[in-house]
Formats: C-alpha cells, sequence, structure tokens
C-alpha cells in the first residue's frame, strides 16, 4: 500500500473518519486506532514481517524502563548497549550479512584462497532503517536524560509504527515524536488544508515528475555504454531531479498525512539545489538523517577527536558521510558516495567556511551570478556522486562517468522524452519563488480563491493524466527499498 | 471540521463535473484516424458482404496474419479480417462480431495464448484501448459490456476522460492523416486493405522486438475463457454458421518459451470439444518471418500462414 495508490486512499479516508469522529473523545483510543492503522498498513506489504516489529519495538519498550531504572552506571550501560547492539545488528543482519559474506569471499579470492561461505536467503523488511534508527533515538536519549521513558506502551508501539513515515521516513527523534503521542491532538482547519497541499504537491512531484524521468533514466543507466557523452550527462542531471522528486515528493506525502491526523512530523528536504556549497546542501537534503546522524554519530565524534583539530573534524564528517552512504544498503556504491561527500567538506573545513550560512535573502527575485554558479557547482558535484549512488557498481559508475567525457559529449543526446528539460527548468523556478515556504504549494497570496482552485485542480488532472491506470506501470517510491 | 469535509466534497464535485464533460462533451480527436476508429470501417465490410463468408477473427495477430486475397482466391469466398488488437478483449471482440454472423458463413478465430491466462484478465475483459473505442467511437459498444467488464473498465476512465483535454488532443486535427504516398503508420486507421488485413507493414522492414517470456510453470487457464468460447461455439451454430479454431502464428523462440501453456490450452479446448484444427505447433514460424512482435507476421510469413490456413480449412470448407 503506498501513498499513490486507490487501497491507500480507501484506508485513509477510512482511518480518518474513525480517527476524528469515533475515537477522538478519548487519547489512548484514538493512540490504539493509530496503532493498529499502522500495523494494517505495514501488514499490506507482507503481514509476516510484522511479528519481527512487534517483537523488536517490545524489547526497546522494556530496555527504555531498564535504563531509566538502573542505579548502577555500568548496569545502565549494559542495557544501552544492548539496545544498540539489538538495533544495529538487526540491520546488519537484514541489510549487509550477505554483503559482507560476498565482499570477504571476493577479497580471499583475491589472494587464491576459497573461503567455502555461502550467502544466506534473507528477505529485507520494509522500512527497517528507519524503525530502527527512531528506537536508537529512545534508547540514547533515555541514556543522555534528554527524554523519560514512558509508560504508555501504546503511544510507544505507536511512535515505532507510526505509519506516515514508517517506510521511508522522515526520520523522527523519540524527543519530538514521542511528546505528540502523548498529549489530545486537536483538528485545525488550517493545518488539514494545508496537509492537504502538500500531499498534492508530493504526488505532482513523484508522478508527473519523478516517474517521467524514471523512464529515461532507468534505459540511461542500464544501458550506458550505447549512449552518447551528452546523453549521459543529462542522464546524470535527470536522475538527479528524480532522486529529489521521488524522495522530497514522498516526504511530503508523509509529512501531510502526519499533519492531517495531527501531528507535526520533522521536516526532510528544503530546496537542496539552491544550496551554495555542499555543506548547506546537506543541511537542506534528507534533514531528518542527517540530523539523526549529527546528533548520535557526528557530535559524538567530533568531541573525541576534538585534539586532532582540523583534521579531527575532517575525520568525522567523513565517518559520518560514509555512514550515511552506507545506511542506504549494501553495496560498495552506496559507501563511495558517502566517502566522495565526506572528500567535497575538505576543502570548506580548510578555508573554515563549513558553518558560514549563505543563505539568499528570500525576497530577492533572482540569485546574483556568484550565488547562480555556486549553486550550479554543488549541483554538479551532488549529480557526479548521483551518479556512483545510482549505478550497479562501482566499476559501472566509472564507466559511466568515462562515457560522459568523451569525444560524443558534443553531439546531440538522442535520449528521448524532449519535454523533461522544460518540465525541469518550471519546476525549479517555481521551486525558486516558492524557496521560503514550507513547500510550494503555500499559495495563499494569491487572493482569488477561484484561481487557487484553478491551480489545485489542474495539478490533479496532470497527476490523473500522467499516472498509468495499469498498477504494473506505476514506480515503487525509490527510497521505499532503503 | 464542517468546512474542512465541505471544502473537499466541493474540490472533488468540481472534478467529478470537469471529469463528466470531457467524457462526454469534449472529442477525441486522437482517435479519429487511430488504429480503433478502423472498427467501424471493418463493420461497413461486414455489412457489405454476401454470406457465405469467411470471417477471420481475433486480435492482431489474425490483422498482421491473413492475406486475404489468397483465401479468396482458393475458396471463392468474400473474406474479412476483423482483426485490431486483443486490448479491446476476447469478450468485445467476440460480442462485435455476432450481429455479422449469418447462415454458412465460417468463422475462423484464433486466440493469442495471453488470452487463456488467469494472470491476464485484461486481454479477456479489455484494455484501456477499449475506453476510446467505446466513448468517442463506437458508443453502441457500450451495450455488449457485462458487470465485470464494466467495472474493469472503470479505472481507465479518469485518465482517458482527463487527456482529452492534453496538448497531443487538441492539436492532432493539425496532423497529417493520409498523406497520398509514403504512408507508413501501421498502427493506424489506414493501415488496412479492403478486406481488413493490415498491410503497410509488408513493405517496411522487420524491426527487433524481444520474445515472449519464459513460462514458471504456475500459468492457469482463466475458466471464463473457455465457457465463454463455448457459449460463442452455441451462438455460431445457431446461427447455422461454423466456427473453426485455428492456433494463432507464434515466433519460435516464443514458442518454446510457453510450450508450457500452449500444451495446456490445447489439452483445455479438447475437453471442452473446441479442438483447434490442428497442433499448435504447425503455426510455429521461425524468426524471419515476424515483424515487431511475436505474434505479428511479415509479408512473407503473412503468405506462408496464409497458406497454412487455406490448408487447414480444406477439412472444413468444401471446395
Amino acid at each position: 500500500m503506498i501513498f499513490n495508490s486507490l487501497p491507500f486512499f480507501i484506508f485513509f479516508t477510512i482511518f480518518f473518519i474513525l480517527y476524528w469522529f469515533v475515537f477522538n473523545k478519548n487519547l489512548k483510543l484514538q493512540n490504539c486506532l493509530l496503532l493498529i492503522g499502522s500495523y494494517i498498513f505495514y501488514s499490506w506489504w507482507d503481514w509476516r514481517l510484522l511479528p519481527l516489529l512487534i517483537g523488536y519495538t517490545s524489547i526497546n519498550y522494556l530496555l527504555g524502563y531498564y535504563i531509566d531504572k538502573a542505579t548502577k552506571p555500568q548496569t545502565k550501560r549494559f542495557f544501552v548497549f544492548l539496545g544498540c547492539f539489538t538495533g544495529i545488528g538487526l540491520l546488519f543482519y537484514f541489510k549487509y550479512v550477505n554483503f559482507f559474506i560476498t565482499s570477504l569471499a571476493s577479497a580471499f579470492a583475491k589472494f587464491n584462497i576459497s573461503l567455502n561461505i555461502h550467502t544466506m536467503n534473507i528477505i529485507l523488511p520494509l522500512g527497517i532503517s528507519f524503525y530502527t534508527f527512531r528506537t536508537l533515538s529512545y534508547i540514547i536519549d533515555i541514556k543522555n536524560k534528554k527524554l523519560k521513558p514512558t509508560s504508555n506502551w501504546v503511544a510507544f508501539f505507536s511512535f515505532v509504527a507510526f505509519f506516515p513515515c514508517l517506510l521511508s521516513g522522515p526520520i523522527d527523534k523519540a524527543k519530538t515524536l514521542m511528546p505528540q503521542l502523548e498529549r489530545n491532538r486537536e483538528f485545525k482547519y488550517d493545518e488539514a488544508a494545508d496537509a492537504l497541499r502538500q500531499i498534492l504537491w508530493g504526488l505532482f512531484k513523484k508522478i508527473v515528475i519523478a516517474d517521467s524521468l524514471a523512464e529515461v533514466t532507468d534505459n540511461i543507466f542500464s544501458n550506458y555504454q550505447h549512449f552518447r557523452g551528452s546523453g549521459l550527462l543529462l542522464g546524470a542531471f535527470y536522475y538527479s531531479i528524480q532522486m529529489y522528486t521521488d524522495f522530497s515528493g514522498y516526504s511530503d506525502m508523509a509529512i501531510g498525512v502526519g499533519r492531517l491526523l495531527g501531528f507535526d512530523v520533522t521536516r526532510n528536504f528544503n530546496y537542496p539545489f539552491f544550496a551554495q556549497n555542499v555543506a548547506e546542501f546537506w543541511r537542506r537534503w534528507h534533514m531528518s538523517l542527517t540530523s539523526w546522524l549529527t546528533d548520535y554519530v557526528f557530535t559524538p565524534l567530533s568531541i573525541a577527536f576534538r585534539n586532532y583539530g582540523k583534521f579531527g573534524l575532517i575525520m568525522a564528517i567523513i565517518i559520518n558521510l560514509t555512514l550515511i552512504g552506507i545506511w542506504h544498503g549494501a553495496n560498495w556504491t552506496f559507501a563511495v558516495f558517502g566517502l566522495l561527500h565526506g572528500c567535497y567538506f575538505i576543502p570548506l573545513i580548510l578555508k573554515g567556511t563549513i558553518n558560514k550560512k549563505k543563505k539568499i535573502d528570500p525576497n530577492k527575485s533572482m540569485p546574483t551570478l556568484i550565488e547562480f554558479l555556486n549553486m550550479l557547482k554543488t549541483f554538479t558535484l551532488v549529480t557526479f556522486a548521483l551518479v556512483i549512488f545510482r549505478s550497479d557498481s562501482v566499476s559501472n559508475a566509472f564507466g559511466f562517468i568515462k562515457g560522459i567525457f568523451s569525444k560524443s559529449l558534443l553531439m546531440p543526446p538522442g535520449i528521448g522524452k524532449p519535454i523533461c528539460i522544460p518540465l525541469i527548468i518550471v519546476f525549479l523556478i517555481i521551486e525558486w519563488i516558492q524557496r521560503d515556504k514550507r513547500h510550494v504549494l503555500q499559495i495563499q497570496n494569491i487572493k482569488y480563491t477561484g484561481m487557487r482552485w484553478g491551480i489545485y485542480i489542474l495539478l490533479l488532472i496532470t497527476i490523473i493524466i500522467v499516472y498509468p491506470p495499469d498498477v504494473q506501470k506505476n514506480k515503487a517510491f525509490i527510497y521505499v527499498k532503503f | 471540521m464542517k468546512k474542512f469535509l465541505l471544502k473537499i466534497f466541493a474540490f472533488f464535485f468540481s472534478v467529478l463535473i470537469l471529469f463528466l464533460i470531457c467524457l462526454f462533451f469534449v472529442p477525441d480527436i486522437r482517435s479519429e484516424n487511430s488504429l480503433l476508429a478502423a472498427l467501424p470501417d471493418k463493420h461497413a465490410l461486414l455489412a457489405k458482404a454476401i454470406s457465405p463468408k469467411i470471417i477471420l477473427v481475433g486480435g492482431s495477430n489474425v490483422s498482421f496474419g491473413f492475406n486475404s486475397q489468397k483465401i479468396i482466391d482458393a475458396y471463392n469466398m468474400p473474406v474479412i479480417n476483423t482483426g485490431i488488437t486483443i486490448s479491446l478483449g476476447l469478450k468485445f471482440i467476440l460480442d462485435d462480431v455476432k450481429p455479422y454472423i449469418n447462415k454458412g458463413d465460417i468463422v475462423v478465430l484464433s486466440v493469442d495464448y495471453e488470452c487463456y491466462k488467469k494472470s491476464e484478465i485484461s486481454s479477456f475483459d479489455g484494455k484501456e484501448e477499449l475506453v476510446p473505442l467505446l466513448f468517442d467511437i463506437f458508443p453502441k459498444g457500450r451495450n455488449y459490456l457485462d458487470f465485470d467488464q464494466k467495472i474493469h473498465l472503470l479505472h481507465y476512465l479518469p485518465n482517458y476522460s482527463f487527456s482529452k483535454l492534453t496538448v497531443k488532443n487538441l492539436f492532432s486535427k493539425f496532423q497529417s492523416v493520409k498523406p497520398k504516398s509514403g504512408y507508413d503508420d501501421f498502427y493506424g486507421r489506414y493501415s488496412f486493405n479492403k478486406y481488413g488485413d493490415a498491410y503497410i507493414h509488408w513493405t517496411l522492414p522487420s524491426i527487433t522486438f524481444s520474445p515472449e517470456e519464459k513460462c514458471n510453470g504456475n500459468e492457469q487457464i482463466n475458466p471464463d475463457v473457455t465457457n465463454f468460447l463455448t457459449d460463442f461455439r452455441k451462438y455460431v451454430t445457431a446461427k447455422n454458421a461454423t466456427l473453426v479454431m485455428i492456433p494463432p502464428p507464434l515466433e519460435a523462440t516464443s514458442f518454446e518459451n510457453q510450450e508450457f501453456f500452449i500444451k495446456k490450452v490445447a489439452l483445455e479446448l479438447k475437453k471442452i470439444d473446441l479442438p483447434l484444427v490442428s497442433g499448435a505447433s504447425r503455426y510455429e514460424f521461425a524468426d524471419k518471418y515476424f515483424f515487431n512482435n511475436p505474434y505479428h507476421l511479415n509479408k512473407s510469413g503473412v503468405d506462408k500462414h496464409t497458406d497454412i490456413v487455406i490448408a487447414d480449412l480444406s477439412k472444413i470448407i468444401r471446395h
């Protein structure tokens, strides 16, 4: 059941009615409904994975309680270790064990040593990267006394399985989402109306832009050997936009659904392609993951490396970004993607501009030439790294990049779907104009209701026209597989 | 909350009104010269032909599979090739031809193998191509639909209705329709000859295509298809006409990949007393006889296939 499907529409309509009309008087009952709804949503994909989610949540609920209750520091540390070990162990087993086995075997094979070990037949539970990070934040925040463990098990179980963010985030930390689950929620008209606009814009980005681009990029990345340099360059450019519109489209829908239920879900994107440098890009891209890793990995690491000056900071950032890369999955391409982004930070750290905020004045209609060139430079660096991210292997990525810098770079691209270029340009211009808003469809400044409604209807009709009626032709969200 | 619900209702109501206006009042200009627009042309051929006649029925394997002139020469009977595309659904294709079946007619039916598959319900009930046909080309065809078909086609409607607003539709009037020479649209209204055979591709070079995928062994026959065929045979017999089932022509690699299911179909048809006129392997052709997919023959394939059908029909038709 994905957000852009009829089953979800039906499910959510029923859920919304029950949530606000039947169970709205009693918080516990409302949370129970949220929990049951989340489990139904999750089971729709594969019910066999539900016991794992319930079991893992139960362990963390108990650990949270015991960490708080433990009086001796070593006992406390033991429970925290157990919590981290369970979460990271689970991730390692489901996501990385086969990768580890094959990498080990191929490393030994280079020395002509044959290891007689086999990969395991493991199904990757959906959303595991997201819900483990959510529970880890709970355990660590209790240990750091930033959060009190909850005695309300329904609220905790709902927090872990919170269906709007279960499959692909945003990764809400316990300290932001748990308090919202423990207090009464009221329906606010303005919030709900804006949430619907955000969902509509998310749908538009996913279906009209991302899925249209996917048709081109899937072909280019699968058969890059047959494309000209210019076609590959344009394909790489398309993929950056596809990745952004796909994931931010999903995030907009998730946040919108959360807002309809009265929750303030963490923002995940803030117009990253207008960033002036890579450091700013990461403050605007997949913000919930960056924020999570900053709190629980980067900050402790930079404290540990503080005696090494700039070198320590470089190390902390490289480790942090490599972990972001590896978090996406078991492939060297993700590790290289993260490592490369880490390397992008080195000049910024050496120049001392890493924390310099270069926010462009929201009232400015046009960027200056320098600002524009900075944006272009950042976008190019990001696109280059995303080629590695998207490729099946590192050698394919290098083949792709080598292909770009061939003689055919100056020839016409010949990759089809020329409509994509004006579509992207219009999209980026609209994003630029609305860049100080939470999402693009915050158009209350247009005074005429009819005109605003006209825009909403036009967007909806475009979505319907582009959306393939055959379910098999629908493209899944990129981040669902992570 | 009341205000919120009222506004949502008003929004969706506006969209619904717009949807209905587009569906019923905005013309589908694209369809006017599309492949689907050939249906009324073929109806005209059927109405004009004097019985006893030979009616070739099926999807694109039929339209791309025959040189009707050869059959006319062999049996001295009028021949009408009614094949357009299997996307219209087997149910609709058979219901559509029924009013034109008269005493003494020979109905030669060739059904793509995918139609028999339980997993390919769209090939039986109809795919999205059926929608423009029913709303803009042949509205009378809506009377043929049963409840299952209507439900099945429902989810194609919003997309179809609003797609009439696209530039592609609104400006297709300005596109050239049928140049006097060099017309090479083999999927258009004018890609058929006077018997209904697709013939534009006869002079075009073949296009590379992928064969049908290998069977996984779990393919099931849709009992609704065999029941429907049985009823169709009863209808044809009641009209004092004859139904002849022939295997569809299939490219060799696809045949090999689909052999498990092809055998299953032959067995099932035999069980319901609707046997194919000859073994399916007789209709397996080498790759060089195909044009752009495993069911579409090129000119040499068409001639070879027509010769085989003529030979097989001799078992039924007395000279």
